[in-house]
């Protein structure tokens, strides 16, 4: 009895001892192991049996679990590339699993640069998807805001809001698309949206981050619109226009960047280029 | 047929009694209990998920159960050498197949209907809280569930094959997980041989022997209906309909097989 006792006793000790030291070198390790080696979609699709759905979805779910771990990290960055593969084949094996899609828009867009990538998946998911106006709804904001395709843009647009006529916004989105409509108010309005569905923590966080950066951005873009109309010309800097007292302040960049005005175009951008600090290929 | 019937019966309710049809069930049940935690990593599609867990797991739960209700089928019969009480009664060895067969079926039915049906009240019951951007396909799911009792059906029906031929209780089991997989898998590989990257990239042999395994297995993909019951895609019905057709034909053809070699066979 005293034996028993002493073997269970010694082995609660050695799991107490393995655990966290094992937790903490899994955590530490690169990318490519914790995420691990991904075979290609054709082997997986084969290897799957009759569980590909379910394949699908516990892949998605380990991009989830790596990204929420990488997130909490300071300073970490995903491995995007990685990130990419796994919702590549997730898709590929469940072309309906908009969970996938839904993810990949949220970060493989606005924190990666991979707009084209992203585009490619999504239209997988559209043509499968036929009822949900999301996805042509991402593929529209996604030529609209990152690529500067009014033309896609508006096709896209046009078919999110025959697939859901119910959403106002979505009606007039095609029209206004000619117009060259403010990017950054539509970007407002779209994150908005995201923030509200967004169950999973990490990306409420980041999309959170991204939405109070707009914000500022729509902040500095209206007092600078507002002096064009009072003076007729643009500021030099944003610290003219706040020196005009058309707004309160000139905000910091939540991505520890800096907010200036693009003679070129007019527009605020900041020198964050929007994207967290590490990551390249950031976009306004 | 009376006796074949009796055996049917006796096959069941010793299928009721063992204590495997209650592990699998009770890991069933669970597994299900489990789908709250899964489903809670959906961002979307929280219904979706569920779905796609519960059969997944209906799925392996019915390959389980027709694997151990069939593993003892006839080699338990022969060790105990109580088959010679049943072949004493006014019934073909065909018959005594057909009843044994049976019997195993009519436990599959049970059992994967039932906890089919359960699990389908429990996705409506979710759909009721998370309520998802298309109706539960409920029609779409009795559809799957049925293909795949039926698909059940055929694999027990290899097990009976591969009973009868051999004489230890382990071989057929593994013989018969061999032909799942390849069932599994075979149109895939079909499909991808016949593609542009697959053709490129095989070689003729290979592409042969995929050509003859897809005829001579047992083409399992054709019963996986899952996506039609998470998605509410279309089913055709012409496709069903030569898919059930397709089903019964494998089994019986098999079933012949078995009573071919069973009458042939030295009892010991």
């Amino acid at each position: 009895m005293i034996k028993v006792a002493a073997t269970i006793v010694v082995g609660v000790a050695l799991l107490a001892v393995t655990l966290p030291e094992l937790k903490a070198l899994r955590k530490a390790a690169p990318p490519a192991e914790r995420l691990g080696y991904l075979p290609s979609a054709e082997s997986i699709y084969i290897g799957s049996l009759e569980y590909k759905l379910l394949v699908s979805q516990l892949l998605f779910n380990d991009t989830i679990f790596y990204y929420g771990s990488v997130s909490d990290t300071p300073k970490a960055v995903p491995d995007y590339k990685r990130l990419y593969l796994y919702l590549d084949s997730s898709t590929k094996l469940n072309p309906y699993n908009i969970d996938s899609y839904y993810f990949a828009q949220a970060v493989l867009t606005w924190d990666a640069g991979m707009v084209r990538e992203t585009n490619v998946l999504l239209e997988r998911g559209a043509r499968r998807r036929t009822w949900d106006f999301y996805l042509p709804f991402f593929l529209g904001f996604n030529h609209f805001y990152f690529l500067n395709e009014f033309s896609e843009a508006g096709t896209w647009f046009t078919q999110a809001a025959k697939i859901n006529p119910s959403a106002e916004f979505l009606t007039t989105l095609a029209a206004r698309l000619y117009y060259q409509a403010n990017k950054t108010d539509l970007a407002i309005r779209y994150l908005e949206q995201q923030l509200r569905e967004t169950p999973n923590e990490s990306l409420k966080k980041r999309i959170s981050i991204r939405l109070t950066a707009l914000k500022s951005i729509q902040e500095l873009e209206r007092g600078v619109q507002a002096f064009r109309e009072r003076r007729g010309t643009l500021p030099s800097t944003l610290e003219d226009v706040y020196k005009a007292g058309l707004i309160a302040v000139v905000p910091p960049d939540p991505y520890g960047g800096k907010f200036y005005l693009d003679q070129r175009d007019g527009r605020v951008k900041t020198t964050s280029k929007l994207a967290p600090a590490g990551v390249e290929n950031g976009r306004h | 047929m009376k006796h074949a019937w009796l055996l049917a019966r006796v096959t069941f309710i010793g299928g009721v009694r063992d204590r495997f049809l209650l592990s699998v069930v009770t890991v069933f049940l669970f597994l299900m209990g489990c789908i709250p935690i899964f489903s809670s990593f959906s961002m979307r599609d929280v219904l979706g998920v569920a779905s796609v867990f519960s059969l997944s797991v209906l799925a392996a739960a019915g390959g389980l159960l027709t694997v151990l209700s069939g593993s003892a089928l006839i080699s338990r019969d022969l060790q105990t050498r109580s088959i010679h009480s049943v072949v004493s009664l006014p019934l073909t060895r065909s018959q005594f197949l057909m009843g044994k067969l049976s019997g195993v079926l009519l436990l599959l039915t049970t059992a994967i209907g039932t906890l089919g049906l359960l699990s389908l009240c429990g996705l409506l019951l979710l759909a009721h809280f998370f309520p998802p951007d298309l109706p539960f396909p409920v029609v779409n799911y009795l559809v799957a569930l049925l293909l795949d009792i039926e698909k059940l059906a055929v694999l027990a029906s290899v097990l009976l094959l591969f009973s009868v031929i051999a004489t230890s209780s382990s071989l057929p089991v593994i013989l018969t997980l061999a032909v799942y997989v390849i069932g599994e898998s075979t149109e895939k590989v079909r499909f991808f041989v016949e593609s542009g990257k697959g053709g490129q990239t095989m070689s003729p042999v290979v592409k042969g022997v995929t050509q003859v395994a897809y005829y001579v297995f047992p083409n399992f993909s054709l019963f996986d209906l899952k996506t039609a019951a998470v998605y509410g895609t279309a089913l055709h019905f012409r496709q069903l309909v030569l898919t059930m057709i397709y089903g019964v034909a494998y089994a019986a053809v098999l079933l012949g097989l078995a009573c071919l070699v069973f009458r042939r066979k030295d009892l010991p």
